[in-house]
């Protein structure tokens, strides 16, 4: 689990998948993000509880063992701060399960996803406040590139 | 007899002073004398009407007496007319002959004695009229008897066509009678005519074998005490709350209800069932219940049901699967997917500079997994199909279960390691029969995936031993257990004891594990308690009688 510095634009990753998880986390550093990952919805909800750092984004998983998303967003909105952090949902399963109705809900990313789509949805929330690694390339310019 | 009806006498002489004396003897008597002075005379008064008798002078001038008598005799109407002749002249045996030759009926000679003449007068007279009279009679006797004959005629004709009329009523009510019969025999529906007590007066045939009754043991017995006396939960039906009741209260027909009947035997019967009132003069006489036996139709209903239900459920089992397909193939390949994408990236931004070797190689052992991770569940779910379509392939080559195990332990050890798993392995080297390698592999890792799944930080136990004619491998795990009323459905497809949620996979393993275990002809059982580990037991007969099996 990474931590967070107290002034950056954080996203927090909740996923079981450890080769998703890593991958996405990489990528977003690249892209300036500062990125805290966790396995399942208990180890997230510790996470938030013992950070000082309120993520900016939530990226989450549906299906994961422990806690799964949808139990997550249960018990992050009986917290009025953590209920604020929109919840941006990675879901593998049939869209049906995906459209879960829920006031944390503000947007989707169906598995398998485009690394380009993740920075899209990302940035309608927030901006990277380090600079980015890589600065030749926008982030606009990279399915192009890709 | 009655009135003495005057008759007509008629005197026939040529001297009127015979005449006269004639009139005199013969007019206190009250019969119309006609006189006639010739023989012409009398000819002509008999043309217009009969006479009693005719008093006949025999010598006249012209016509004599005989003469007049032979032409009298002669006509028809006049041919039975007495005739008595009047004669003075002799009494000589060939006159009277003769004159009786020619019908006379007596001879009165001259002078003759007024009594004598009244008497012989009243002979023919009273002769007359009793010949009249029984012409009267006979005639009224012909008139009555024709009268009564025509009657007769009229009412035997009348009888006639009441008899045919009858006679095909008859044969009509015949036919309707045979066309009941035939109908209330051959119909399936049970029928019942009863009182207006509700006793059976009637029951047909398909009623006797539909409740085990003969018609002759119901006969007057209340039926609703032999048929219909007890509910289900068998308590008593009283006959007071049958709605047979109600149908004779209100006079209402009560049409298809469904309920319940007893059969002699006691077993229950589902019926659909009619109570409709027989009215006669407006009043209640009786009922007529016909009953349809549905035990089959329920039957096939419950059927139906039964199969609509298994189709609900495998369609729910199909989507839940669907969703956990799509969930566990998106996996990996979405890690598939964002590893290359991310090579990608790196490699056109900097030629690849940026990454070390390790850290490529890093990227490529992931994507490696996952790809293996897809390549096990596209089998998986090949192998699914193949076992629908009864098709899954047994090769048959010598096998050493021992090594098999020892081969799949191998290619785990990083996978056992990671999820803080020890195994803990006693096997009997080697034991060997004719078996599939792949599929036991296939067998085994399932088992020792789901040890390591459910019972991550756990021991895993794993035993290979056998005898001359079974070999057995058992894998104990100590993780979370199965409950008891999930055992049976592990071993069903798409069947897990616990959310998709939680642990990964398709829901395929131990049932592909069992339709292999059995293709090789063996067995496999399991022992679980919840919270504490479960322990599968593969049972394999060490020389298999399947051939290239296509097993189902």
């Amino acid at each position: 689990m990474t931590s967070l510095p107290d002034q950056a634009a954080s996203i927090l990753i909740v996923e079981d998948e450890f080769a998703i998880r890593e991958a996405l986390t990489e990528f977003l550093e690249e892209e300036g993000y500062l990125v805290a990952g966790a396995a399942n919805g208990r180890e997230a909800l510790a996470y938030l509880q013992k950070t000082d750092t309120t993520p900016t984004v939530i990226l989450l998983d549906l299906m994961m063992p422990v806690m799964n998303g949808q139990q997550f967003i249960a018990e992050q909105q009986q917290n009025p701060t953590l209920a604020r952090i929109p919840v941006i949902l990675l879901s593998a399963a049939s869209d049906a399960q995906a459209r879960l109705e829920s006031d944390g809900v503000a947007g989707y990313l169906d598995k398998p996803v485009r690394l380009v789509e993740v920075l899209q949805i990302v940035e309608r929330f927030c901006q990277p406040q380090i600079d980015p690694v890589q600065t030749q390339l926008t982030p606009r310019n990279d399915e192009a590139t890709l | 007899m009655n009135f003495e009806q005057a008759v007509n006498i008629l005197l026939v002489d040529d001297r009127p002073e015979n005449l006269l004396a004639l009139e005199s003897i013969l007019g206190n008597l009250g019969h119309q004398l006609v006189m006639a002075h010739s023989g012409q005379a009398a000819l002509k008064a008999l043309l217009r009407q009969d006479f009693a008798v005719i008093l006949l002078d025999v010598q006249m001038p012209g016509l004599d007496g005989f003469e007049t008598a032979e032409l009298i005799r002669g006509r028809e109407r006049s041919q039975h007319t007495p005739i008595i002749f009047l004669t003075a002249l002799d009494r000589s045996d060939a006159r009277v002959f003769k004159g009786y030759s020619v019908g006379a009926v007596d001879f009165l000679f001259k002078p003759f004695m007024p009594e004598v003449l009244r008497s012989k007068v009243a002979v023919f007279v009273d002769l007359f009229r009793k010949t009249q009279e029984i012409q009267r009679h006979a005639e009224e006797l012909e008139l009555r008897v024709r009268e009564r004959t025509s009657e007769l005629t009229v009412a035997n004709r009348t009888l006639r066509a009441e008899i045919n009329e009858r006679r095909r009523a008859e044969e009509a009510l015949r036919y309707q009678l045979d066309l009941n019969r035939a109908i209330t025999n051959n119909t399936a529906e049970a029928l019942f005519m009863l009182d207006a007590e509700g006793r059976t007066t009637f029951m047909n045939p398909a009623a006797e074998q539909m409740f085990g009754w003969r018609q002759a043991e119901l006969l007057g017995k209340v039926l609703h005490d032999h048929i219909h006396h007890r509910h289900p939960d068998g308590r008593t039906f009283p006959t007071a709350e049958c709605p047979l009741g109600e149908v004779f209260r209100s006079g209402e027909a009560l049409r298809n209800h469904e309920d319940l009947f007893v059969h002699r035997d006691g077993t229950y019967i589902p019926v659909y069932c009619s109570n409709v009132p027989i009215h006669v003069d407006g009043k209640v006489t009786g009922a007529v219940v016909s009953v349809n036996d549905i035990t089959q139709r329920k039957r096939a209903e419950e059927e139906r049901e039964r199969l609509y239900r298994e189709a609900q459920e495998a369609i729910q089992a199909r989507d839940e699967f669907l969703s956990i397909a799509s969930h566990e193939l998106k996996t990996p390949l979405t890690a598939l997917q964002l590893q290359l994408q991310m090579l990608l990236r790196s490699a056109s931004k900097n030629g690849g500079a940026k990454l070390t070797p390790e850290r490529l190689l890093q990227k490529l052992h992931l994507a490696d997994q996952q790809t293996d991770r897809l390549a096990g569940l596209i089998n998986d779910l090949l192998d699914v199909a193949r076992i629908r379509t009864g098709r899954i392939e047994i090769r048959l080559e010598e096998v050493d279960l021992t090594e098999v195990v020892r081969d799949v332990l191998a290619r785990f050890e990083e996978q056992i390691t990671q999820a803080g798993c020890s195994v803990w392995l006693r096997a009997e080297a080697p034991l060997l029969a004719h078996w599939d390698r792949s599929r036991l592999e296939q067998v085994f890792t399932n088992l020792l995936s789901n040890a390591i799944k459910y019972g991550p930080g756990k021991p895993i136990e794993i035993w290979v031993n056998g005898d001359a004619t079974t070999a057995e491998l058992t894998v104990q795990d100590h993780g979370i257990g199965i409950a008891p009323e999930h055992l049976e459905r592990i071993f069903v497809r798409f069947e897990r004891a616990v959310s998709a949620n939680h642990y990964g996979g398709l829901g395929l393993g131990l049932y592909i594990v069992r339709q292999i275990v059995e293709a090789l002809g063996g067995t496999i059982r399991v022992t679980s308690e919840l919270g504490h580990g479960s322990t599968f037991t593969v049972a394999l007969p060490r020389s298999v009688a399947v051939a290239e099996a296509e097993i189902r």
